[in-house]
This record gives C-alpha cells, sequence and structure tokens, in this order.
C-alpha cells in the first residue's frame, strides 16, 4: 500500500449501486507522519434482497479496510505501521419441497483474513540500508450450513460449522547493499510461527471439537545482482530454510538465478531455475460440489513440499508504445498433497481416530508447464494488454486413480484475458474487459449401476480422477467514465455492466435425484450452479 | 543471422513441451447404455454367481424395474468347456453350482449378451488351492490354536482367519474374545505383499469361561481372496458407505421426518470425496473375480 501524503490532507470517495468506497490520507505532523486509511464494501447481497427469488437464492458481499501510519523519525530511521482486514462472505439458500415436506437448505462459506505489520526502515549509507518487520496474519476460512424439513407442526433442523484458519507471527529482516552501479547485494533472515486450526468443526449444540497445531520455520537467504557486461546480467541466489515438525528440523538449501541477455535495442532472452521448499499445502477437494481449498501445514505424517522449476522468455519492445513477451516454463513438484479417495473432508462423525485430518491426506508428485504471451500498450489513447496461457497441471498418486496421473483442479488449458481502455476524449474513458477460462477437471458420477439385489442407489461410475471438465468461464465487463475536473476536486461517474451477456458461469455443480412415480423412472441429472448474473451498475466519485 | 538465432529461441521454447509432457489418460464418456456385471467364483463352494446390470449414464431417465435384465446370456468357458448360468429371481442373479467344473488354478472367460447391448466379457484365474493345518492346546486358563499355511508364489492374496465355537452361554456360534497374535480381534488378517516368510503362522488364545470348555470344539475358518477382487469389494464397500444416507428411499422419508435421518443429503455430504471402483470388464463396467473359503476343525 502506499503512503499517506506529507503535504496536504487528500481523498477518494466513490458510491454506486453496489459498492462504495473511501480513501482518506493526509500529514499527521508536517513532512514527519501521515497516514492513509482506505474501506470498501460491496452490497450486491442488500441489492438481491430487494429481487424476490424463489427456490435458489445467492448473496454474496466483500468488504475491505486498509490502513497505514507512516513516521520519518529522523532522516535515517523511518517507521511504518499498517493493517489489512477483508472478508468474503457467500449464502445461498436453497427451499424445495417433496411431498408435503419442505425442505430449506441455508449453506455457505466466508473466508477472509486481518494482516498487521510493523516496519523499521534505517539507512546506515547512501548504499546501505535495512527493513526489520514485525508481521502477525491470520486467515479463516469457514462453511456452515442450517438444515431443515418441516412436515406439519413436526420440524427437524441441523446447524453444522466447520472452520479452518492459520495464525502466524512473523520476524522479518531485509538488508540491501548498493556496491556500485552494476552490482546490489541483498541478504536476511526470517522466523515464522504459525499455528494451524486444521480441523474445528461444531455439529449442533455439542461443543466445538478443536485441533491445533504448532510449528515454526526460518531462513537465510542472499542474493547477487549484477550487470556483467553491456548485455549479460544476473540474479544469483541461495536460500537455507528450517522446517520444525513435530519433533524434527529439517533443512532445504535452496538455489535459484536468472539470467538476461539483451539481443539488440529491443530484443531480450530471458531464463531462470528455481528450486523452493514449501511448509504449507494447499488442499483442494475433487468431488462436486463447493470448490473449497484449505490450508494446512507439513507434519511428522505430511511430507514438505518441494519443487523444481525452470523457464525461457524472450522479449520484445515494439514501436508506439507496444510491448510482448513470450514464455515457457515446466515445474516438477515433489510431494504435493490431495485426499484420499474414501474420505469425506467435513465429516461429521465424532470418531476422532479415523476422522482425524492429516489420515485423509495422501501425497504425490506434480508437474505443471505451459506457455504465457503477453502483449501491453502503456501509452497513447488507447492502452491495455491481453495474456494468453496454454497450460498442463498433473497430479500423480500411488494410491489414487490406480496410480495413473491425472489433471490437477488447478489444470487450465487456455486463460486468455483482454483488458483495454480507449480515451475518446480527455474526459470520456471507455473500457472493456473480456475474460475465457477453460473449464477445471472434477470428478463426477459419470453412470450408475446396481451390484446386489437390495442396492436403491447401486454404484457409481466416476471414471478416472477429475476426467469430467467442468463449462469454461468467460464474460464481459463494459464501463464507462465521465471525468470532469471542479475548482477543488475532480468528479467522476462510473456506468459499469458486469457480465454484458449475462454468462452464467458455473460457480459448482450437484447431480440430483430426478424420480418419476407414476412411471418408476429415475434420472441423475448434472446441474450447474452460477452465482453472479448480469449487473449494471452506476457510481458517482470524487477525488480531491 | 539474427532472425535465425532467434527462430532457434522459439523453436527451443515450443520444444521444452514436447520433453516434458505427461500422459494423462482421459475418461470417454460415453452416453449409451452399457451392461455391468459383478460375478464371482469360488471353488470351495462350487459356486459361480454373477449380478447382471444395466449402466444408466448421467442425464438419462431409465426404468428402475429394467435395470436388472432377466433375458441376459451369461456363459462361462473354461479348458475348452462352455457352461450357461441360469437366472434365480430370489437373489436376482444368475448363477451355477458344478463341482466338476469350478476347479482352483485354473482360467476363466466371462461373456455376457443382453439384447439392444453390446456383449462384455473378462477372465479370471481362479486361487491355488491352500490347505492350513491347525492345532490346539489347552491349560488351565486359556485354549490356545496354532493355524499355518505356506503363501503361494507369484499370487497377490489376503487371507483371513477366524476361529468360530458353540457359546454355550448364549446358545449360539461365536467368533468373539480371540486374541491374535496378541491383538484383540475377531479375526486374523494379512496381506503377502512384501511378506518375507512364505511360511504364515496365526496364533489365537482363547480365555476359558462359561462359555468355553476342554469339551467345546473350534473351527477355523480360512478365506482367500486375491488382491484385486478384494481392492473391488472394499471399495465397493466403501462407496456404499458414503451413499447410506442416499439410499433412504423418498418414502420412508416422508414416514418419518425427524428419526435418525441428520446426515440425510446434508451440505457437508456434497464434500465426500470419490470412490473410483476398479473394473476388469471389457466393454463395460463391474469385476470378474474370485474367493476360497474353508471349514476346518481343530484337532486337539
Amino acid at each position: 500500500m502506499k503512503e499517506g501524503s506529507l503535504e496536504g490532507f487528500h481523498g477518494e470517495a466513490g458510491i454506486g449501486l453496489i459498492t462504495s468506497r473511501l480513501t482518506l490520507e493526509g500529514p499527521i505532523s508536517k513532512e514527519k507522519a501521515s497516514f492513509i486509511f482506505s474501506i470498501r464494501r460491496t452490497y450486491f447481497d442488500i441489492v438481491r434482497e430487494l429481487i424476490p427469488v424463489k427456490g435458489f437464492d445467492v448473496r454474496y458481499w466483500f468488504y475491505d479496510l486498509n490502513g497505514k501510519l507512516n513516521w520519518q523519525i529522523n532522516p535515517k530511521n523511518g517507521l511504518f505501521l499498517s493493517v489489512y482486514t477483508g472478508t468474503d462472505k457467500l449464502n445461498i439458500n436453497e427451499e424445495l419441497k417433496i411431498g408435503l415436506t419442505k425442505i430449506n437448505y441455508n449453506y455457505g462459506m466466508n473466508w477472509g483474513n486481518v494482516t498487521y505489520t510493523i516496519r523499521w526502515n534505517h539507512i546506515f549509507s547512501e548504499k546501505l540500508f535495512s527493513n526489520i518487520s514485525i508481521i502477525s496474519t491470520k486467515y479463516n476460512f469457514e462453511l456452515s450450513d442450517v438444515y431443515s424439513r418441516q412436515l406439519d407442526n413436526d420440524k427437524y433442523e441441523r446447524q453444522t460449522n466447520y472452520l479452518s484458519s492459520i495464525q502466524d507471527i512473523n520476524l522479518k529482516a531485509d538488508i540491501d547493499y548498493f556496491a556500485n552501479l552494476s552490482t546490489t547485494i541483498r541478504f536476511g533472515g526470517v522466523f515464522t510461527k504459525h499455528q494451524f486450526k486444521p480441523q474445528i468443526l461444531k455439529v449442533g449444540a455439542d461443543s466445538s471439537r478443536v485441533i491445533s497445531i504448532n510449528n515454526s520455520e526460518w531462513g537465510l537467504y542472499g542474493e547477487y545482482e549484477s550487470i556483467w557486461t553491456k548485455r549479460l546480467s544476473s540474479n544469483i541466489g541461495l536460500r537455507l530454510n528450517s522446517y520444525n515438525t513435530g519433533n524434527n528440523n529439517e533443512y532445504f538449501i535452496e538455489p535459484r538465478m536468472v539470467l538476461t541477455y539483451q539481443l539488440n535495442n529491443s530484443w531480450k532472452l530471458k531464463s531462470s531455475h528455481a528450486y523452493t521448499s514449501q511448509f504449507t499445502h494447499q488442499l483442494s477437494n475433487t468431488g462436486v460440489g463447493f470448490p473449497t481449498d484449505l490450508w494446512i501445514p507439513s507434519t511428522q505424517r505430511i511430507p514438505i513440499a518441494s519443487a523444481q522449476q525452470i523457464s525461457g522468455a524472450i522479449e520484445k519492445t515494439l514501436n508506439q508504445g507496444y510491448f510482448l513477451s513470450f514464455e515457457s516454463y515446466y515445474k516438477k513438484m515433489q510431494n504435493v498433497i490431495s485426499y484420499k479417495e474414501t474420505t469425506n473432508f467435513i465429516n461429521v462423525s465424532s470418531n476422532q481416530e479415523t476422522n482425524y485430518w492429516e489420515t485423509k491426506i495422501t501425497s504425490g508428485q506434480g508437474w505443471a508447464y505451459g506457455y504465457e504471451l503477453l502483449l501491453k500498450k502503456n501509452t497513447g489513447r488507447f492502452r491495455g494488454w491481453l495474456g494468453y496461457t496454454l497450460g498442463w497441471s498433473i497430479r500423480q498418486f500411488d494410491d489414487l486413480n490406480e496410480g495413473k496421473p491425472f489433471y490437477s483442479r488447478q489444470d487450465r488449458r487456455h486463460d486468455f484475458e483482454i483488458v483495454t481502455t480507449y480515451s475518446l476524449k480527455p474526459s470520456i474513458r471507455l473500457s472493456a474487459n473480456w475474460i475465457y477460462t477453460s473449464g477445471n477437471p472434477i470428478t463426477i458420477p459419470l453412470a450408475s449401476f446396481i451390484s446386489f439385489k437390495n442396492d436403491k442407489v447401486g454404484l457409481i461410475d466416476y471414471g478416472n480422477v477429475n476426467a469430467f471438465r467442468t463449462d469454461a468461464v468467460h464474460r464481459l465487463d463494459l464501463g464507462i467514465q465521465f471525468i470532469k475536473k471542479r475548482k477543488k476536486f475532480e468528479r467522476t461517474w462510473d456506468i459499469g455492466l458486469y457480465n454484458a451477456y449475462n454468462r452464467q458461469n458455473p460457480y459448482y455443480y450437484s447431480v440430483e435425484t430426478i424420480q418419476n412415480t407414476q412411471t418408476n423412472t429415475l434420472k441423475y441429472e448434472l446441474r450447474s450452479k452460477a452465482l453472479l448474473p448480469i449487473i449494471p451498475s452506476v457510481s458517482y466519485n470524487i477525488k480531491w | 543471422m539474427k532472425s535465425k538465432f532467434l527462430k532457434y529461441i522459439v523453436a527451443l521454447l515450443l520444444c521444452q513441451l514436447f520433453y516434458s509432457c505427461i500422459e494423462v489418460d482421459e475418461h470417454v464418456q460415453t452416453g449409451n447404455a452399457k451392461i455391468a456385471v459383478v460375478a464371482l467364483l469360488s471353488p470351495s463352494d462350487s459356486l459361480i454367481a454373477a449380478f447382471v446390470s444395466i449402466v444408466n449414464p448421467l442425464n438419462k431417465e431409465f426404468n428402475v424395474n429394467e435395470s436388472i435384465p432377466k433375458n441376459a446370456k451369461v456363459s462361462i468357458i473354461s479348458s475348452g468347456k462352455k457352461v450357461t448360468l441360469q437366472f434365480v429371481d430370489s437373489t436376482k442373479r444368475y448363477q451355477l453350482f458344478d463341482k466338476n467344473f469350478i476347479k482352483f488354478d485354473s482360467h476363466y472367460e466371462l461373456f455376457v449378451e443382453v439384447n439392444g447391448y453390446n456383449s462384455v466379457s473378462s477372465n479370471y484365474n481362479t486361487l491355488k488351492e491352500i490347505i492350513p493345518t491347525a492345532s490346539q492346546s489347552n491349560d488351565d486358563e486359556k485354549v490356545t490354536f496354532s493355524i499355518k499355511w505356506k503363501d503361494t508364489p507369484v499370487e497377490a492374496n489376503i487371507y483371513n482367519v477366524f476361529v468360530r465355537y458353540w457359546n454355550q452361554q448364549i446358545r449360539s456360534t461365536s467368533f468373539s474374545g480371540v486374541i491374535w497374535n496378541n491383538n484383540i480381534g475377531s479375526s486374523f488378517s494379512i496381506s503377502d505383499v512384501n511378506l518375507s516368510n512364505s511360511e504364515i503362522t496365526a496364533i489365537a488364545n482363547l480365555t476359558k469361561s462359561k462359555s468355553i470348555s476342554d469339551t467345546t470344539t473350534f473351527f477355523v475358518i480360512f478365506n482367500n481372496i486375491d488382491q484385486q477382487t478384494n481392492a473391488f469389494f472394499s471399495k465397493r464397500s466403501s462407496q456404499c458407505n458414503q451413499n447410506e444416507s442416499n439410499q433412504q428411499s423418498i418414502s420412508d422419508f416422508i414416514s418419518d421426518v425427524s428419526n435418525k435421518q441428520a446426515n440425510l443429503n446434508s451440505f457437508f455430504e456434497r464434500f465426500k470425496e470419490p470412490v473410483l471402483i476398479p473394473s476388469n470388464i471389457e466393454n463395460g463396467l463391474g469385476y470378474f473375480g474370485g474367493y476360497y473359503g474353508k471349514t476346518i476343525k481343530i484337532s486337539k
């Protein structure tokens, strides 16, 4: 976040149909201390409440708040305090009727984080300066479900909450030394204390079942950035990481290197190699339902992840402010994790032995590779960029999918984005953005069959893991801004159209059973659930 | 010269993928219904049982009553001899008892035909016969059993051993109270994968009580199942357990709103990880496997 102005009070404010925001900044003590503060809140949930919806109702909102204090103690010392907090909340209400019974599913999730930072900047000399920071972060992810059904006066209701959180305290020191015009040396260290709560479960009136894990990690790094010749430059680094997983300390040495070669005034070649290790794992579900990503620690049972990545790029600076780059990358990952086949990650069972989160996880290997193309234009009336990624992401686990490789949930074959703005006049700016992303691979029931005379649902054939690809996500957003400079402020009318052609982009899938008792027929139907339709917006913004 | 060099660089970047591509077997989704068969051969029971059903693809309406065809042609071939299985209405399956046809250590081919569907086939080798030896010794406090057998090389087996006796107090047969190799449990189970010794011994102890005396007669139940058949049935069992709540019928649901249905279709059910069922049926789904069980009276 930028620092608040030391010169005078400034601000930006906007009020609109679905979002409002405010930013204020200014000096606290002239040329010594300043502040900046901003807040933003969407209220699509409130707008949605005004439109009556039957059956399937989606409400979503988020807010974020940023604040920063900047105190220049003396020419050699500066102190910065900052805070960030943000929350996203999604709630879905489904009502249905089976015979005379009314059923209501009210479920959703919310996620967010809070970060506090204190940073001390010290200048030893023109060539040497340091930053020492203490950072506290907390990330929460919560799923909630209220299920009820009613037949006349006979009512049943149950509420379940599942919470996962990470809380970190981070102490780090970064030192930069500018040896000469062509050489920069950076070094430092970091210590992080983690507290993970991967599984907090509350069912009905029962007390919460909480699992808490405390771990720590530290790292030391050094980086040597040098311009060797007119054409050749490099950045070579080494990092030593140590992870504490219960009783053990594990160490990783991570070399990394970037080489840049300037072919001529417009062409540049880049190559990089990096070895990295990671203490915290991302855990994604594979079946139908909400896409959920939990963050969990390495433990004695769950190994530390590591990866090696190489990439090569070619860049060209073109005429009229255009810039083009083409990159290919290849990444090999070890000890990536996934849920075991038979698990239900939010199992309401109270059996701590079989329901313990660590027993639900298996580890394997992964690959990610592909190409990235970027075309940018940063000058002129027409500006924008176009990005395209052709990528593959693959996983292999000995005890999943019969040991055969499969596409990970993050596999997106095509990822295309075009962002454009055009200044019609100094006071009128048009914008149009379009995104296209291939569907994600997920595992869905492809067919069912009976394997015993008393089967009611039968066995389900899923094919292979992640064999089904969801529909592609694409969306067009349009906007027009009318800008006018007044004496004391600048005002902007911002008129926008989110999801202009009302694409029903799937957020999650479910399989519904459709029974016809008259013909004694059944159908298992795959349905996709979209969250955000076309949303027009108008906002009035001022800047002073 | 420079443009030639640039072409090489771009070609090099493109070539990178040819070396890095990982082959992924994508499941071919067909909208047509096909045949599923779950068939088991048991030489000790002289039985072949085959449950035949129609696979119903997602998004296709199907008639529940027509899911189990009664007019399928289920045949098995072994050593040049072909037999046809008969449909038994009470069990809804096709079966055959034939002592001379169903043998240990033999090759069998299965063919299933149903009008209007592509026929399916599979093959299976029955396991080699193992005859364990069992002995019993009594002291004042307990009865000790020793069951020994030799693992068959090449085959990947899972062995399950039980001790069955007549419980005088509850007037019923029982498997409980036995301590197997110092572990409490009703059975002893062992897989021969990574087993260093081909000689396997299971030791069981049973404390004497009013239910068990020196005159009690004990039997060893010895089951042998190959790893693949076991994997199919254990995954089938896991998936059935996952779907247990869904197996509540609509009529049960309507008639009993509040009772024991806490998990029915709840939101959290949607987060279960799918259980993939292995299949060795060509052109269809299901499994053709086998097992055998032996009951041996323990000599004192």
